[in-house]
């Protein structure tokens, strides 16, 4: 086990997740940790409000990323500077970003958080805590979704909207980590994990 | 508030009466009546027999009434509450009535457990748990490789599980989600406290609560 762990190590390395490495020390303090009940609850199967028609239109939604959370962290700063909203950091994971213009139901604001499923692979939700809900999906789809598009993996539900995108990703995936391997050996990190 | 009271109710013929319903549940009159609204638009869209069958209902969630999905199908078997293979309208009312805001956290409790109790041994198994796993996994395009989902039921068997028999029964359960209660998110639907408003049923009577109250 100790072996693989040093191996696997020194693939990453060479990977694109190199700065990791030494990115381990400044890691954010503890992430909320996935339970696999946390993982199952994601399913669309459970979600109601289809149920209710297109009225309670989507307020919040997810996305997973292969990337460590020190990556996810840098692009959601570098993304909200350019996207003129403040961020604010609230708890481990959890980060606000706020817009400054007054929309219609007040100033847009919009949560970020980061869970841990293993190191190099993380759940990210963003959801909106006030403001105009037509406003934040038009941020999302329009400004956030492209932005965010070399970190992400997979957004929740984007397989029923465009069966193009997740292929798509996927293959921009198996570019940087071209043996599927590095999907083996990078889950050996699991040693560090319990 | 006078003969407007809502207590005069509609009768819906072959549907449970709506102040039973109400008198049973988290609902007002009024909204078991805006239920009533919402579940003859999904009971009728495939078959017009005021009943939801399977179809109906995966239409409803997923706008694709083939649309397979192994969680979706665990919520209509716990609404299916006869077991007929069909929800009627009492069945609706009441299924729902545990994802109000004000429904007990022991119903949501019970009602997660009956949900992952797949196989319903009385027990959450962990290879149901890996089951439903995989299937979100797949459900989702991501991958995982088998070790990280074996350290992922050990780690939340290790949580859950506290006789260690590889199974969760129900004390462990409740015990667990009350250590994690994100756990219930699920189960709660926060618009079920708008639902008069999303659907109006008759106008007149929607118009008459409004002057009552």
């Amino acid at each position: 086990m100790e072996k693989q762990v040093r191996e696997a190590n020194s693939v990453e390395a060479g990977g694109d997740s190199g700065p990791s490495k030494n990115g381990e020390n400044h890691e954010p303090p503890q992430l909320a940790n996935l339970n696999a009940f946390d993982i199952i609850g994601l399913s669309a199967g459970f979600d109601l409000a289809g149920l209710f028609g297109d009225v309670y239109s989507k307020q919040e939604t997810r996305f997973a990323s292969r990337k460590p959370a020190s990556v996810i962290i840098s692009k959601l700063e570098e993304v909200s500077k350019s996207l003129k909203l403040k961020i604010g950091k609230q708890d481990a994971g959890l980060f606000k970003l706020e817009g400054s213009n007054e929309g219609r139901k007040g100033a847009l604001s919009i949560d970020a958080e980061i869970f841990q499923v293993t190191q190099t692979f993380h759940l990210v939700e963003v959801k909106k805590c006030n403001g105009d809900t037509m406003e934040y999906q038009k941020l999302v789809e329009e400004d956030l979704r492209p932005a965010l598009a070399d970190i992400v993996l997979v957004w929740q539900g984007e397989k029923e909207k465009h069966e193009e995108l997740p292929r798509v990703l996927q293959d921009e995936q198996e570019e940087q980590e071209p043996s599927s391997s590095s999907i083996e050996t990078s889950t050996s990190n699991m040693t560090q994990f319990a | 508030m006078g003969c407007f009271h809502s207590t005069a109710a509609r009768e819906f013929p072959g549907h449970e009466n709506p102040v039973k319903l109400a008198s049973e549940t988290a609902f007002s009159v009024s909204e078991v009546e805006a239920l009533y609204e919402l579940f003859k638009s999904i009971s009728s869209s495939v078959v017009d027999d005021g009943l939801i069958n399977k179809e109906e209902f995966q239409l409803a969630l997923f706008k694709n009434r083939k649309k397979e999905n192994l969680f979706a199908n665990r919520i209509f078997d716990l609404f299916d509450v006869k077991r007929k293979g069909v929800i009627d309208f009492g069945d609706f009312v009441r299924s729902l009535n545990v994802f109000h805001p004000n429904a007990s956290l022991e119903e949501k409790t019970d009602f997660t457990f009956r949900l992952y109790d797949m196989d319903c041994t009385g027990f959450i198994e962990r290879q149901e748990v890996k089951q439903m796993l995989i299937a979100l996994l797949c459900e989702s395009e991501m991958k995982l490789a088998d070790d990280t989902i074996e350290m992922i039921l050990d780690q939340t068997f290790e949580d859950a599980d506290v006789d260690r028999d590889g199974k969760i029964d129900k004390t462990e359960w409740s015990n667990f989600v009350i250590k994690n209660p994100s756990l219930l998110k699920i189960m709660t639907l926060p618009y079920l406290r708008d639902i008069t408003t999303t659907f109006p049923s008759f106008v007149f009577n929607s118009e008459v609560d409004e002057i009552a109250t």
